[in-house]
């Protein structure tokens, strides 16, 4: 049935690349999980993100840049769009996304985020929910693999409580890629839980710097893809990870960083995941 | 020398025709043609001193003075950070700062302003927060209509309703007894002001002081 083993060893590699890597967030909400914040109106966001995956193997290594700036139209109405830089994509190209901001593919991305739904419960405390849709245009005709780069359209929900102690959002979302050629990746569920603490020795007023701390559980399902039509073996998976991250801000500046270990791996033979983490660096400005 | 001599002496030395000029004076042409000259220009400048003292702002002028607006929904650093950005900017504002804790923006304005406190709730809301009652401290006109007592800011366009509820008996005496002669007092009042779901304000007076 296959015409080489070159395609054979080209459909392996392609396979082993179709399950979501990594992604960050950003802002002023967890690194990786899905928050519903967004800016106010004719609030300007600058967002530059560093994010990888480092795997089993040195070939699996993944790191990517991506510039990302966002726009409040309103208060309830946000657009976002991104740019990446690969550093590291090796032989698995990252291909998905973990219900954050900003994606892991070599693509350009925009997001719109609308808060549908918005109450202030106390003094510094609230309960918001965002529907967020987007769409990725790749900027590159293939793969690292080989595989047809084509677009995706993807929307999530994230919904949660925010206070000046504790903060609890869950979130998830679906991706779809469209198929050019026989070649198609597979579909992302994804899904997040994200748990903050800001401790009482940090709980300073405004202007002193604020730091708060998260735990973050992200989880995601990966179709099968398709390569020249021929659904792939080695592909699509499901993995659950864990771990910790934290949010300085100061005045129009903030600094995020966080780590997150694979604790359920189910790769269908692609490579395991040891840890991946992301890094982001925001500055707000406004204008009248 | 006499006491008569002493005088005349004096009054020749204030005399500017009298005077030498000094070298300062001659050389930036000043002396007693000059003197002669601003007392020809007296009208002038007068006129020019009348103008600018009606520039000035009035210190009985219908404005708010300060604006201590409670914000709910601010959980952040940079939450209080984009509400500042924003209140700094609006014309009339001479500082503004935010409290996470308390849970509010304190605002003063500069003497001559014509913000409303509309305008900071808008902003408030811009940022996706929900504003709630202001303390504030403001000039204006007391009325009494019907019995019911109003607070006009007429810089700003603004009439609060004074909450006889809310407002101690003795202020509300305070108030009324200014406007036993006359149909309106000004003064200088601190309160809360509470925006009604009909969009009317009110105010509960805690103090108050005839202007």
């Amino acid at each position: 049935m296959l015409r080489s083993p070159i395609v054979a060893a080209c459909i392996v590699i392609a396979a082993t690349a179709t399950t979501p890597r990594f992604a960050a967030a950003s802002g002023h909400g967890p690194v990786f999980g899905g928050a519903p914040p967004t800016l106010g109106k004719g609030g300007w966001q600058l967002d530059q993100a560093w994010m990888g995956r480092l795997g089993k193997g040195r070939s699996d290594d993944e790191q990517m840049l991506r510039t990302m700036l966002s726009l409040g139209i309103t208060e309830d109405l946000q657009i976002s769009a991104s740019l990446p830089i690969t550093l590291d994509s090796g032989i698995y190209m990252p291909r998905g996304r973990v219900m954050a901001m900003m994606s892991s593919n070599q693509d350009f991305e925009t997001i719109m985020g609308w808060r549908f739904q918005r109450s202030a419960v106390g003094a510094g405390s609230r309960l918001e929910s965002t529907l967020f849709v987007g769409a990725t245009v790749p900027m590159q005709e293939f793969r690292s693999d080989g595989m047809l780069a084509t677009p995706s359209v993807h929307a999530s929900v994230a919904s949660g409580f925010a206070s000046r102690r504790h903060y609890f959002w869950v979130g998830g979302g679906y991706q779809y890629y469209t198929e050019r050629e026989g070649d198609q990746m597979g579909d992302s569920f994804y899904y997040s839980a994200v748990y903050g603490y800001r401790p009482p020795f940090l709980r300073t007023d405004y202007p002193k710097p604020d730091l708060r701390f998260f735990v973050e559980a992200v989880g995601e399902h990966t179709a099968r893809g398709l390569h020249h039509g021929f659904e792939m073996v080695v592909s699509g998976g499901d993995s659950i990870l864990v771990g910790p991250s934290a949010l300085l801000l100061y005045k129009q500046y903030g600094l995020e960083a966080g780590l997150l270990f694979p604790v359920y791996q189910q790769t269908n033979l692609q490579p395991d995941e040891k840890f991946r983490f992301g890094v982001n660096f925001t500055y707000f400005f406004w204008r009248k | 020398m006499k006491m008569d001599e002493a005088l005349t002496l004096n009054r020749q030395r204030l005399r500017p025709e009298r005077r030498a000029k000094s070298r300062r004076e001659r050389e930036r042409g000043w002396g007693p043609a000059s003197i002669e000259k601003c007392r020809h220009n007296r009208p002038m400048i007068f006129t020019i001193l009348v103008l600018l003292l009606a520039l000035l702002p009035s210190p009985a002028r219908a404005e708010y003075t300060r604006v201590e607006l409670k914000i709910f929904g601010m959980d952040c650093a940079i939450c209080a950070h984009g509400v500042r950005v924003a209140v700094q900017k609006v014309e009339g504002v001479e500082s503004v700062e935010l409290s996470l804790e308390h849970a509010q923006a304190d605002i003063r304005l500069r003497a001559g302003n014509a913000v409303a406190l509309d305008r900071f709730r808008q902003i408030v809301k811009g940022n996706g927060f929900e504003p709630k009652d202001a303390t504030v401290t403001a000039v204006g006109t007391v009325r009494d209509s019907g019995g019911k007592l109003s607070f006009d800011i007429s810089g700003v366009g603004t009439s609060l309703s004074v909450s006889p509820d809310k407002t101690s008996a003795a202020t509300l005496k305070l108030l009324k007894s200014a406007l036993d002669a006359k149909a309106a007092a000004v003064f200088e009042v601190s309160g809360v002001v509470t925006l009604g779901k009909d969009g009317k304000e009110t105010i509960a007076v805690s103090s108050a002081r005839q202007r």
